[in-house]
């Protein structure tokens, strides 16, 4: 078996690349692009961003030989990508009025992230909010022990013992 | 927000053809290191581009997608 992009993406297959990079950009439509009017999808970094996460995601499948990767993993890996990759840019005549304006793909990835555990950033606390907006923008990722992260937030939100 | 179904494979090849028929995606996303010669063959090109400063994005672009001049 082959470990190259080329390979990767075969074997993942388009129809499940083009669906997750639908429904990352109908995140972008329906929840994020109204409350950020100052920030466009750039829908080419998109696309590489999706691609990424299926390589990434796939030598961690394949090295641990996990069939399926949980939800978590996903959403780590998802939000891993997207400040890594940074599809959404601000506008370049926007000026920002608050520090959360600079952080377009910080909030974005938390908001993908969380929609596949069910839940959304409006159910976090400022502080852990503040937090993994911090963890995204400053500290490098670890999409592995990111994805323990998300299960401790899904066990905190559904008041079960992580 | 109304629900909306998830559109088929076949509309949603249509609805982002463009982006995934663009080549320098592709090169970007399938992008691999290459083997140690080409690597050299490569970062030569690379350092002369940026030495003289012509061809900079060109050369780049074959570095990138392995296109052999």
């Amino acid at each position: 078996m082959l470990y190259t992009p080329d390979a990767i993406l075969g074997r993942i297959g388009p129809e499940k690349i083009l669906a997750r990079f639908h429904s990352l950009n109908t995140i972008y439509e329906a929840r994020f692009q109204q409350k950020w009017p100052n920030t466009f999808l750039q829908k080419y970094i998109l696309r590489h961003t999706v691609e990424s996460y299926f390589c990434d995601l796939q030598h961690s499948k394949d090295f641990h030989d996990i069939e399926l990767a949980n939800r978590h993993k996903v959403a780590a890996f998802t939000m891993k990508w997207i400040v890594k990759m940074r599809p959404i840019q601000v506008q370049e005549n926007s000026v920002p009025k608050t520090p959360a304006e600079l952080l377009p793909n910080e909030i974005f990835a938390l908001m993908a992230g969380l929609r596949f555990l069910s839940a959304d950033i409006t159910q976090l606390s400022a502080s852990l909010l503040r937090s993994l907006l911090y963890m995204l923008h400053h500290r490098p990722i670890d999409a592995e022990s990111l994805s323990a992260t998300m299960y401790a937030i899904e066990c905190g939100l559904n008041g079960s013992k992580p | 927000m109304t629900y909306q179904p998830f559109p088929s494979a076949e509309k949603l090849r249509t609805l982002y053809q463009d982006i995934f028929d663009n080549e320098a995606v592709t090169a970007v996303s399938h992008w691999t290191e290459t083997n140690s010669a080409d690597a050299t063959d490569d970062a030569a090109y690379l350092v002369k581009a940026l030495e003289t400063g012509e061809e900079i994005l060109n050369n780049i672009d074959r570095a990138i997608g392995g296109i052999r001049g």
